[in-house]
């Protein structure tokens, strides 16, 4: 199998992610895991479609900040993800431009964006893709649409 | 940066090179996927996707982490 070397450009931040990336899934490169990944995510896409925009509606949940504080903020809710003005640090102000992706059943933060537009982007390819992505979710997790998901991938 | 409209280039910071070793077959596919969501390179196409493919590794990982965790709390000694 013939098989060509080519380059494939990064910043800083990229190339660290890559990198721990790499080790996390025992790569000897970030370069394997490059090719690996990219395949990956044409495999995941090509099962899961196209991604579905999710139901947001207004509402307070809880999420865990950086400095180990759990407080309820209010925002965007479309189960199981949660959408609130600020980021790791706390709630942000009007104009802030900072909007965290959230998921609600571990109130963890799972994206910073400039934009909310952004958050909710990337749920809905999250909630499309994430069972299917060879891993599985909590089993505790009540969150309907994910059940959904998992009785599809049977 | 959207995760439905890929930027169609690098960014202007993207210094760093990472060499990747492929077959034909996936060199013709990610040129392909790059051509579809209106990337310019299959370089930009695959640090794309190597971003989203870490992003869902993190978010699992945090997830299994939660689970573990709370496994342990519930119970802490399961030898026993």
């Amino acid at each position: 199998m013939k098989v060509a070397s080519f380059t494939v450009h990064a910043t800083a931040q990229q190339s660290a992610r890559w990198k721990q990336a790499a080790e996390h899934e025992g790569h000897r490169s970030a370069g394997s895991w490059l090719a690996v990944a990219a395949d990956r995510y044409l495999d995941a896409l090509q099962r899961a479609g196209r991604p579905l925009p999710l139901a947001w509606g207004w509402g307070n949940f809880r999420v865990l900040l950086e400095d180990g504080r759990e407080p309820e903020v209010r925002g965007w809710i479309a189960r199981p993800f949660g959408i609130f003005r600020g980021g790791p640090s706390g709630p942000g102000y009007q104009g802030c431009h900072r909007y965290a992706l959230t998921y609600l059943p571990t109130c963890r933060i799972v994206a910073t964006f400039r934009t909310a537009a952004h958050c909710r982007s990337l749920a809905a390819e999250l909630a499309r893709l994430w069972v299917r992505w060879g891993g599985s979710e909590p089993s505790e997790d009540p969150a309907p649409l994910l059940q959904r998901f998992q009785r599809e991938d049977v | 940066m959207s995760f439905w409209k890929p930027e169609p280039t690098y960014p202007p910071d993207a210094t760093y090179t990472v060499t990747i070793k492929a077959t034909e077959g996936q060199r013709d596919r990610w040129e392909r996927a790059a051509e579809r969501y209106g990337i310019k390179s299959r370089g930009a196409f695959i640090a794309w996707a190597a971003d989203f493919a870490s992003l869902i590794l993190d978010a699992k990982e945090r997830a299994d982490e939660d689970r573990r965790f709370g496994m342990r709390l519930w119970n802490p000694h399961p030898e026993k």
